[in-house]
């Protein structure tokens, strides 16, 4: 009954026409860079985000999630049709999708693809509204210790997730906690690494930083690298086939370990839609339906990996809305607008704001019926994007990135810092230095000196309270737990083996 | 050629790179006295306004020296799992950079619309797109960005010459 209320509050808040607009406009944005070559959601949302300061919260937040969750749609048109996923996360949708495509059956895979998303989003949609408000009741018993404790596990997964690179990654989180210090310290007003510059005193902007190393760093790889030759010849087929609308829930197995996926692999910190969407792939070949190879045209491929790509968008931002931590960059950046607008994320949020809480609810499910119809009416020129020069689209990322950080605060000190983090973000990606854990720790860095100094301020500089409260104590194992697995792994495999060559 | 220049010589320029970050940062980290105004000389550890960014900055310079480690013994992946340059040619990229400083510098003198159609020019230019071409996407870009953020947004790109 709460949920219910709860949904039709959200759908009230997003009657006006700024929002219903911001709403569509952006899912229309998302599905158009899902399928314009090298362009992504992350370019698109940290160009898009200086604009939304003018707008009501809610316009701005449904803005950007339409570009989120549109391009997870989007992604899939390149994937099935010209054999070049739009997104990381498609990569899969392509192994299945394009040999359809190659026999003819191009509507169905498109077809197929867009229904199996369109039933993840809104399944994910839905798992927010059930798991979000008991987690944030839950949540809202944290104090110091805990959110500190929450922040740092939060940091070790997103180190993690990039495996063998995560003293690079841990590293640049390190940068960005380090650059959300800079400026006045709010505690004592004394001047933090400002080298006298007086545009220092405020810190580092989030916006800019975003802009330079999410928009600018592409937009030079883009004009940098040459054209990418595909094979154009199946573009021409794109459409929709009803029946293939339909086929998804034939094979409900597939689509059930897709959402399963999706959803709780989208709640852990930037572990992301590209692995749940490979591990969906993987676990659907067990017990498949349909005799077709995987590889060779499976539907049971696409239908599991499209489920688990686009239910992602909900868990993601059930940590964002419940802790205040956000789960990727484009979560990181979404949660830049309500920072903007003095809406501060976490279980307070819930007693605070409902409407915003309502609102983002009622948006995400209301994106995929609006996406969903947008594609139905625009698939066969939407697929001709793909055509586009991937130069003169940097072209435009670069003009566009220059007004969208100046006109954040109209100020050149913001076109300054966004060009030095674009090109800081093209030597990063040249030497293969991840740099969404910069943007995250910028993101999480107030909220941890503070709880952190709130914390060591009652303690007298004791780190006792880590220890005796159980659930700091419970996310201090699981990071030391996670840092040390390796160590285990290798410990209870020499084990092993002395074990097998002395059976006595 | 001395044992220290040959091992320097093998050292691919991505190590320099996070040497150079780590450094930074343990710079930063050293010179926290002078660089924190004032610095809280008699605050508690705990309640410094240095705490936080001085262990932020022991974690890069810590994790770069260990990544160092790992990509000087292989340990590292090779691939990107986010941005991938590989292709890149960096020539073109410094171009340009070079030519959005420019820009960055026209637009106080130029104005916006004048600015930014010199800019795509350039850019097309050094894409090396054919004349028509690069005049047409030119002039459409940069009107239309002009019509929508400084007449439609109202964006205020301060007194130039031009406009």
């Amino acid at each position: 009954m709460e949920f219910i209320d709860a949904l039709s509050g959200g759908f009230s808040s997003l009657s006006t026409l700024p929002i219903a607009l911001a709403l569509i406009v952006g899912a229309a944005l998302g599905i158009v860079v899902g399928v314009l070559p090298g362009v992504g959601p992350g370019v698109t949302i940290a160009v898009l985000l200086p604009f939304t300061y003018g707008m009501p919260p809610l316009g701005g937040i449904s803005l950007l999630l339409g570009v989120y969750c549109g391009a997870f749609y989007g992604g899939a048109v390149t994937s099935i049709l010209i054999r070049t996923p739009g997104e990381a996360s498609s990569i899969m949708t392509m192994f299945d999708g394009y040999p359809l495509a190659r026999q003819g059956q191009a509507q169905r895979a498109l077809s197929l693809a867009f229904m199996s998303a369109f039933v993840g989003g809104i399944a994910s949609a839905l798992l927010l509204g059930l798991v979000a408000r008991p987690m944030a009741s839950f949540a809202g018993k944290f104090g110091a210790a805990e959110n500190v404790m929450a922040i740092l596990l939060a940091a070790v997964c997103i180190g993690k997730a990039y495996r063998r690179q995560f003293p690079a990654a841990m590293m640049m989180m390190g940068l960005g906690f380090f650059l959300a210090t800079v400026g006045i310290d709010p505690n004592s007003n004394e001047q933090r690494y400002t080298f006298g510059i007086p545009g220092m005193l405020s810190g580092i902007p989030l916006v800019p930083v975003a802009v330079g190393l999410f928009g600018i760093a592409q937009a030079l790889v883009m004009v940098s690298s040459p054209v990418p030759q595909f094979d154009s010849s199946l573009i021409q087929s794109a459409g929709l086939s009803w029946r293939g609308f339909l086929e998804p829930f034939r094979y409900p197995k597939a689509m059930l370990k897709g959402l399963f996926l999706g959803s709780a692999i989208g709640v852990l910190p930037a572990v992301g839609a590209a692995l749940s969407t490979s591990l969906a792939y993987f676990w659907a070949q067990k017990g498949a339906k349909d005799p077709t190879p995987f590889g060779q045209g499976n539907p049971e491929g696409i239908v599991a990996a499209e489920c688990a790509n686009n239910s992602n968008s909900g868990g993601a931002m059930i940590t964002v809305l419940t802790l205040g931590i956000p789960g990727d960059a484009i979560t990181a950046i979404i949660m830049g607008v309500f920072v903007v607008h003095g809406i501060v994320p976490g279980p307070s949020l819930f007693t605070d704001r409902p409407e915003i809480i309502n609102g983002v609810l009622a948006s995400l499910l209301i994106i995929n019926f609006v996406i969903l119809g947008l594609l139905i009416l625009t698939v066969k020129p939407l697929a001709r994007l793909a055509y586009v020069n991937p130069k003169i689209l940097g072209l435009v990322i670069l003009v566009l990135g220059f007004v969208g950080s100046y006109s954040a605060a109209n100020s050149m000190y913001y076109v300054i810092i966004a060009a030095v983090f674009g090109v800081f973000g093209l030597v990063c990606a040249r030497g293969n230095i991840p740099t969404i854990p910069l943007i995250l720790g910028m993101v999480m860095g107030d909220t941890l000196e503070a709880s952190l100094r709130q914390l060591l301020g009652r303690s007298d500089g004791s780190l006792e309270p880590f220890v005796t409260r159980p659930m700091s104590l419970a996310m201090l194992i699981a990071i030391v737990v996670i840092l040390f697995w390796p160590f285990f792994m290798a410990l209870g495999k020499r084990f092993q083996r002395s074990n097998t060559s002395n059976p006595s | 050629m001395s044992s220290l220049q040959a091992r320097l010589a093998r050292w691919s320029w991505d190590r320099f790179f996070l040497l150079a970050l780590s450094f930074i940062a343990v710079c930063v980290w050293y010179f926290s006295t002078q660089l924190i105004q004032p610095y809280p000389h008699n605050a508690n550890w705990f309640e410094s306004a240095a705490l936080f960014p001085k262990l932020s900055l022991l974690i890069v310079a810590v994790a770069g020296l260990i990544e160092i480690y790992q990509r000087r013994h292989q340990m590292a992946s090779g691939e990107s799992e986010e941005l991938d340059s590989s292709a890149a040619n960096i020539q073109d990229a410094i171009s340009m950079v070079v030519a959005f400083a420019l820009y960055m510098l026209a637009v106080p003198f130029l104005g916006y619309l004048i600015s930014t159609l010199l800019f795509l020019s350039v850019g097309c230019w050094l894409l090396r797109f054919d004349f028509r071409t690069s005049m047409l996407l030119a002039i459409t870009l940069s009107v239309t960005m002009w019509v929508v953020f400084v007449k439609v947004l109202k964006v205020y790109f301060g007194h130039a010459w031009l406009i």
